[in-house]
């Protein structure tokens, strides 16, 4: 019996190795090719790691190129995001979590719904708003639209959220004499803190990670976010897959970085939201 | 309410007591509201001018001026061959992506719900693909995929499945499989850790039992984990299958729909008439077309939601 148990693990083992070896090659040929020069990325018999890795090619895309311009727009964009995402999403999500009104239902259903547009198909008329309102390559275009639709699966999470914390509590602080918003502000907002980060941090990955309304909405060098500067280093007949992929490290690493502390939230979260459902 | 004046409290009580009433009536309105607005602003105004535009042609110069045209944009469409190819390609990649990401998801969920060592480690690594955005994704394989100092072809020949390079994304025959493989390396961790949430759900106990019942492998998967998955399941791959149908930027960055429209999706087409030749009325009737075509399919799909779960 043991050794069976054994034989499965093994066999477990063994494929799982192999799956996420797939899995995480791309990522690691990308990290391979950042560190190489020129002469050992086109060459007929690749390495996995360089034999002399340099860091010419971060030096050349942060030093030479705008880069550092696109990640800038990126940080402002997303940060001014969040808060506003978040602040909108609190309330909404609250509401749904501790009111019964008329209406809830259709909210809920639109929040789902929404979600089933295709965004080519709002990005003609938002461009076209934009255009008229005179907002076309600026970062209010971005923020409004990303905050937007960053609300739906937000108020959806911080609502499952919220619903975790006793409404006992939030009566008790209101026989202590807290109205509405400081139960709100005192109690929710503090117990919900470990959900409310998580929350922040997808909305800022959304507008990190977007691509096509910035690819429309913005036009000019000072104005481009990071997918859509990065994806301008294909060059039309030959490209420098070292700064490129230089480039894409800096731009998946503080994505890294953010789940590396979100995982153990992430299966949290799903389960909150999916499974309960 | 703190006034500290005596006389006053009666009175203020009171008033207080009206401003609750009205407040909890009114606040759950209060706190929606923000939200309404910038879903109107942004969501619900930009939807029916775009179903409007669809059936008018748009003068992009013009900041959008209108002029109505009728059917002419849909008719167009029945006629135009480039729309027939997207709106197969985008069938090929939809189903290609949703059944292999969800093949894949479930073998990964199912090893990982094993007791093995490193458990943490290989569900953090599993989920990279899902933390890379979808243009460097894009871009990353598109590198991988070079036909001269490409790994993938150097892979291939030194293992000796190939002998020439093969043109993945200027091959007519190759560009939708490679194109395929790339949203289901992208997509396939989400499915993974929600399936595993799910299984992870499944009591322990239904699984002894079968175990004393002296039930194999297979049938413990076929008449446990399975049916306990499947309303999980059902949900998920619909999710799935509209954010792989709506997908734009990996087709985009990877071929632009070339080599000769074999990986032209509706959502590229539709982006390309619009904002390459300017026929922005024509590219709102595509992208109508497609939500028409979700909506039927949501519709039919909850259907058999409910059905399902009934049943179960």
């Amino acid at each position: 019996m043991a050794r069976r148990l054994r034989i499965k693990q093994a066999i477990v083992l063994t494929l799982l190795i192999i799956i996420v070896t797939i899995l995480v090659f791309p990522f690691i040929w990308m990290l391979s090719t950042a560190f190489k020069g020129p002469e050992e990325v086109f060459t007929q018999i690749p390495r996995w790691i360089p034999l002399k890795p340099t860091l010419m090619n971060f030096n050349t895309i942060l030093f030479n190129t705008s880069f550092p311009r696109y990640f800038l727009n990126s940080v402002v964009v997303g940060m001014v995001t969040m808060v506003i995402a978040l602040a909108v999403t609190i309330f909404a999500g609250y509401a749904l979590s501790r009111y019964n009104f008329r209406g809830k239902t259709a909210f809920s259903m639109w929040l789902l719904v929404s979600q089933m547009f295709p965004p080519v198909l709002m990005i003609i008329p938002i461009f076209v708003l934009m255009l008229q309102l005179k907002l076309v390559n600026t970062y209010a275009s971005l923020i409004i639209t990303y905050a937007t639709f960053a609300l739906p699966f937000s108020t959806w999470m911080l609502k499952a959220y919220f619903d975790t914390v006793p409404i006992d509590l939030e009566e008790a602080a209101k026989v202590d004499g807290c109205n509405q918003f400081q139960a709100l502000t005192k109690i929710i907002l503090p117990l919900a803190a470990p959900g409310i980060v998580t929350v922040a941090l997808f909305i800022f990955i959304l507008a990190w990670h977007e691509f096509m309304f910035a690819l429309t909405l913005t036009s000019t060098t000072e104005m481009r976010t990071l997918p859509v500067g990065i994806s301008l280093f294909l060059g039309e007949y030959r490209t420098l897959w070292g700064q490129l992929m230089a480039g894409s490290v800096i731009v998946t690493a503080p994505v890294v970085v953010f789940f590396v502390y979100l995982q153990r939230y992430i299966v949290q979260g799903l389960t909150l939201g999916a499974v309960k459902g | 309410m703190q006034t500290g004046q005596v006389g006053w409290a009666d009175s203020s009580v009171r008033a207080a007591g009206r401003r609750n009433r009205f407040f909890r009536h009114a606040s759950p309105y209060f706190l929606i509201f923000p939200s309404i607005a910038l879903m109107a602003a942004i969501i619900l105004v930009p939807l029916v001018r775009g179903i409007i535009m669809s059936f008018n042609s748009v003068n992009i110069i013009k900041q959008g001026e209108m002029h109505f045209v009728g059917l002419q944009n849909y008719a167009q469409m029945i006629s135009d061959p480039v729309f027939h190819i997207a709106l197969r390609n985008t069938a090929i990649w939809t189903l290609g992506v949703v059944s292999l990401q969800y093949l894949l998801g479930l073998v990964v969920a199912l090893l990982l719900n094993e007791p093995i060592p490193l458990r943490g480690l290989f569900r953090g690594l599993v989920l990279v693909p899902w933390v890379v955005p979808s243009v460097v994704a894009a871009l990353d394989w598109r590198w991988i995929y070079a036909p001269d100092y490409g790994i993938l072809n150097y892979v291939l020949s030194s293992i000796g499945v190939i002998s020439d390079p093969l043109q993945w994304l200027s091959d007519r025959h190759l560009a939708m499989l490679a194109v395929i493989i790339v949203g289901v390396w992208k997509s396939t961790p989400f499915m993974a850790v929600v399936l595993l949430a799910g299984l992870q759900s499944i009591p322990k106990e239904l699984y002894d039992a079968a175990e004393v019942d002296g039930a194999s492998m297979l049938q413990r998967f076929w008449y446990i984990t399975f049916p306990n998955l499947r309303y999980l399941s059902m949900i998920v791959t619909m999710l799935a299958i509209i954010w792989t149908f709506n997908d734009f930027d990996i087709a985009y960055v990877m071929t632009k729909g070339g080599p000769s429209n074999a990986t032209h999706l509706l959502s590229t087409y539709a982006y390309l008439s619009a904002f390459t030749y300017s026929d922005l009325g024509y590219a709102a009737a595509i992208s109508v077309v497609m939500l028409v075509i979700l909506l039927v399919f949501a519709i039919f799909y909850s259907r058999m939601l409910t059905k399902g779960n009934e049943l179960a």
